[in-house]
């Protein structure tokens, strides 16, 4: 045996060798994407949305769903566009879907008239079937638009008429801003809950009950598209998705880009895909660090308002010495606004100057000149604040204050831990009441804990959002701090928020802000809405329910040069429009005026 | 003479000896315990989720009215048009419905995607987790091995050292700093990692299938969660194997190998090798239960379709049926594993048998 020639390399060894290198070749060869994927086209726009994929992400795009792919977001209205939208600095519709639109007062009805000629991506004619069966399928969720109407019906090929039954001009934003969806996919469940109320049933009847359990597993295999894209079912994967151009579409001949490539995340996940220039534009909420660098690596930062903002919210529940307006107004003349908003949100946190209870920029459409010019813009005074606070009979001795009871003044200011913005407005405030001489601290909580306490009235001082970035009407600004946070709604939760008292005493006199704030979104009379809207922007300005602190404008990247020729200037009125409402990006890719390079 | 025990009287005490002896038999105990376990796990799901601040209602309505402006009135109506969860009904009722449910095996379906079963969401996210953290465990655990032999030979020297140090360094970063990391550096400041185009588990427009096309994809985008999960990973590797080697070395059946004038070679691998690697199955088999934890940020910052990013998607927004789900199934998974590995352990070795009671 020992005779045997040695090899100099053995079968064993050679065969190891074989497998080791197979085996490094495999990885190798491994490490390439796939001949199949899809490529980058010349005309792409790229953008960022988080989204969910099938299972769990689905194409029953209606509003009131959840976890829909591109649904709950603004570039939904590339795929199904609303009959219009708003444009906020000239404050009017501009039809999308929709030729006109009108509101009878004298018969309480509101009517849109589709255009015609339009068609869905499976080649049928939009018109007012498709809009009377996506109404009918919003009944069935629940829709707040059904407040205000007792019922819906075509009239002819084109055109619809809601019938009022509790008659307000806010329902206009509901008609022409809800997307409207094909009936070929949504007719065979609007008959369905048509026919449950005509019997007299409503969703909280079993039937009703039953019918919307069914509907929400509706999954149609796609979306049928009346817009200029449609989605591209095989390009969606955890990361990213395509929307391809759809020719027979609304404004296919006008958009610049054939394809919209969104890429799937949260802020985190999408920041380094828009520094390193894959994203041309996103409506996250970058912190002031991030969007220093997305500047400094030449990226635009484009600044809409948001028409809502943070402020300070003060349980008067816990702090009954809060109670006294004086107390509130203190508060603030001694906080510096500006420097609040500028730490937690950079540029792109504006302080308040009205203090009206709704976005500056829309007080002068509401408010006359001379109303206006009673307001109190409370500017930087530390010195009227101690003024106030002396004369209710609080007392500063050597550093520190002490309340009329003669307790310290003592306070937690309570924010969302997790979200930056929120979280250093929190910590600037606590650290500026700590200089004038509260004890105070900064209390980071929890998103879903916080939002709890809100309602429960576990915090003492706390910063939350004031103002609406959804609706023009200030009806909505006012109804978040008075009623959401406040015992109408907190009761919900077997809270008290704020425990503002609604029944109050101002210069002006007795005000009841429930009917007032109601009033203000009530009725077909505008100039009966601007009435109660500046005497409660008045009776705001004066008692500071809460203490507006800044007005956030996005800080939203718009990448020039790479994949988008140019955004508009910064004064252009498109500019002006909300993002989360009426977004200006999506309305200029509408009107071919966002062009490719 | 002894009376003839009636029937009655045997009955009860042949039936005790015989459960007792059923109870003795070892995969018996292994399998009520493995049930136990896992009926443990399923009631401290249960329980412990619905600890968690806010509940998917409240969840939805204020994230609508945070992050889209939306209305509370707008959101609150779109909440009861949308959930059959009702927080107020009894959370024993509740309890009740979900253990039927899982021992009829219905994990329920997602309360944020009405009419998809939780299984299907689950296995849906499960196999790319297990793709990704089981090929960078192996890969980890056989190149840390290796180099734990390496230093282990050349200990005190240059190369131990720079092993040394490179291990404990990359050990002590934990993964998801790692991946971000990756990204900015590689990814932004550097500009040589196309990570926009290696995020997700596949490429778009490519369909999931059994051919080497669609594998190289998944391994192309799996590459950057493997590599994380490595580096992260192979420095605990390299020292236990090296502290193992250390002490196999000394042994006297090394001695006498060396004696015997056995090539070093044939020393490292069939005597070294062999001995020092032992401790390291057990840790191999506790990292492979930690599949699901490990992974989660990681597959967050990859934007990776796998279980842990799952996960964490399913606590931020409260759908419990999905989160018990995931972490149910994630322990029948290891518990099964455990089970499965004892059993065939004690037919290795019959002693793991006896001890405590007849076979």
């Amino acid at each position: 045996m020992s005779d045997i020639p040695r090899t100099v390399v053995s079968r064993r060894r050679a065969l190891e060798l074989f497998g080791g290198g197979t085996a490094g070749l495999a990885f190798l060869a491994a490490c390439s994407p796939s001949s199949k994927a899809t490529t980058s086209g010349s005309k792409e726009f790229h953008g960022a949305w988080p989204f969910q994929v099938p299972p769990k992400g689905h194409f029953n795009e209606l509003p009131g769903m959840v976890d829909m792919i591109v649904g709950d977001g603004p570039y939904l209205d590339l795929l199904v566009p609303p009959p219009a939208m708003y444009l906020w600095k000239e404050k009017k519709y501009q039809g999308i879907l929709a030729e006109s639109w009108s509101l009878d007062t004298a018969a309480k009805t509101y009517t849109v008239k589709l255009k015609s000629g339009l068609t869905w991506s499976d080649g049928k004619p939009v018109g007012s079937k498709d809009m009377v069966s996506t109404w009918w399928c919003l009944r069935l969720l629940r829709n707040v638009g059904w407040n205000y109407i007792s019922t819906v019906a075509a009239t002819d090929d084109q055109t619809v008429v809601f019938t009022l039954s509790n008659p307000s001009n806010v329902f206009e934003r509901y008609a022409l801003r809800t997307e409207i969806f094909s009936d070929a996919v949504y007719g065979e469940w609007a008959t369905k809950t048509k026919a449950l109320f005509d019997g007299g049933k409503d969703v909280d009847s079993p039937e009703g009950s039953q019918l919307n359990t069914e509907f929400q597993a509706l999954r149609p295999a796609d979306v049928t598209t009346s817009g200029p894209y449609k989605i591209d079912v095989g390009s969606i994967t955890n990361a990213q998705l395509t929307l391809v151009k759809s020719p027979t579409g609304y404004a296919a001949d006008k958009v610049d880009f054939d394809k919209v490539v969104l890429y799937n995340g949260e802020t985190p996940d999408v920041t380094p895909l828009v520094l390193a220039k894959n994203v041309d534009y996103a409506t996250h909420g970058f912190p002031p660090a991030t969007t220093k660098e997305f500047t400094a690596k030449g990226i635009r930062i484009l600044k809409p308002p948001v028409y809502s903002g943070a402020a300070l919210y003060l349980n008067l529940g816990k702090l009954p010495q809060f109670k006294d307006p004086k107390a509130r107004q203190a508060l603030a003349y001694l906080l510096k606004r500006d420097e609040v908003g500028q730490v937690s949100l950079g540029d792109s946190g504006k302080a308040v100057k009205y203090m009206a209870g709704f976005s500056d920029l829309q007080v002068p459409d509401w408010l006359s000149a001379a109303d206006i010019g009673k307001l109190s813009t409370y500017d930087n005074d530390p010195q009227k604040a101690a003024d106030l606070l002396t004369s209710i009979g609080w007392k500063k001795s050597g550093g520190g204050w002490t309340m009329a009871d003669g307790k310290p003044a003592t306070f937690d200011v309570s924010y969302h831990a997790e979200y930056a913005d929120y979280s250093a407005t929190g910590q600037n405030v606590a650290q500026q009441l700590a200089a004038f001489g509260f004890k105070t601290a900064g209390k980071g909580v929890t998103y879903a804990q916080m939002d709890v306490d809100l309602y429960k009235g576990n915090y003492q001082m706390a910063i939350q959002t004031w103002g609406s970035s959804k609706h023009p009407n200030p009806h909505f600004a006012f109804a978040q701090p008075l009623f959401t946070y406040n015992y109408p709604v907190a009761a919900n939760q077997g809270g008290r928020g704020i425990d503002f008292d609604l029944k109050q005493t101002t210069a002006a006199g007795t005000i009841d802000f429930k009917e007032l704030v109601d009033a203000a979104g009530a009725g077909l009379d505008e100039a009966a809405q601007k009435a109660s809207v500046t005497k409660v922007a008045l009776a705001f300005n004066e008692l500071l329910p809460v203490v507006p602190l800044y007005e956030r404008y996005g800080n939203n990247p718009g990448l020039e040069g790479t994949r988008v020729k140019e955004w508009p200037a910064d004064d252009d009125p498109i500019m002006f429009n909300a993002p989360y409402a009426d977004n200006f990006t999506i309305m200029l890719m509408l009107d071919g005026r966002l062009k490719s390079v | 003479m002894v009376a003839a025990p009636t029937a009655p009287e045997i009955r009860p005490a042949r039936l005790r000896r015989i459960t007792v002896q059923v109870y003795r038999t070892y995969a018996v105990r292994r399998l009520l315990k493995a049930a136990l376990t896992v009926y443990l796990v399923a009631t401290g799901t249960f329980f412990l989720v619905r600890l968690l601040p806010g509940n998917p209602v409240q969840v939805y309505i204020n994230t609508q009215m945070s992050q889209y402006g939306v209305s509370y009135q707008d959101a609150a109506s779109s909440a009861a048009g949308l959930f059959s969860f009702d927080p107020s009904r009894p959370v024993l009722e509740q309890y009740r419905e979900y253990l039927t449910g899982v021992a009829r095996g219905d994990f329920g379906q997602s309360l944020l995607a009405p009419g998809t079963s939780v299984l299907h969401i689950v296995f849906e996210y499960l196999p790319w987790t297990v793709f990704s953290v089981g090929l960078g465990v192996l890969i980890s655990c056989t190149l840390g091995s290796l180099l734990g032999m390496l230093m282990a030979y050349r200990r005190g020297g240059v190369l131990d050292h720079i092993l040394l140090f490179v291990g404990s360094l990359l050990h002590s970063i934990p993964n998801y700093l790692l991946a971000l990391l990756v990204i900015v550096f590689l990814g932004v400041r550097l500009d040589i990692l196309p990570f926009a185009e290696m995020r997700g588990a596949y490429s778009p427009g490519v369909t999931p299938e059994f051919s080497v096309d669609f594998v190289s994809d998944a391994m192309y985008h799996a590459s950057l969660p493997i590599t994380v999960y490595v580096l992260t990973t192979i420095g605990g590797w390299m020292l236990v194997m090296k502290a193992s080697t250390v002490e196999t070395l000394g042994e006297d059946y090394v001695t006498v190998a060396r004696a015997r004038g056995l090539r070093d070679r044939r020393i490292a691998s069939a005597y070294v090798g062999r001995n020092a690697v032992l401790p390291l199955f057990p840790q191999l088999a506790i990292t492979l239960g930690f599949v699901v934890g490990g992974s989660i940020l990681v597959e967050q910052v990859f934007q990776y379709q796998g279980i842990g990013y799952l996960l964490l998607q399913s606590v931020q927004r409260r759908d419990y049926p999905v989160l018990q789900g995931i972490l149910l199934i994630v322990t029948i998974a290891v518990v099964a594993a455990n089970l499965v590995s004892d059993l065939l352990y004690s037919r290795l070795d019959p002693r793991v048998r006896v001890e405590g009671g007849a076979s």
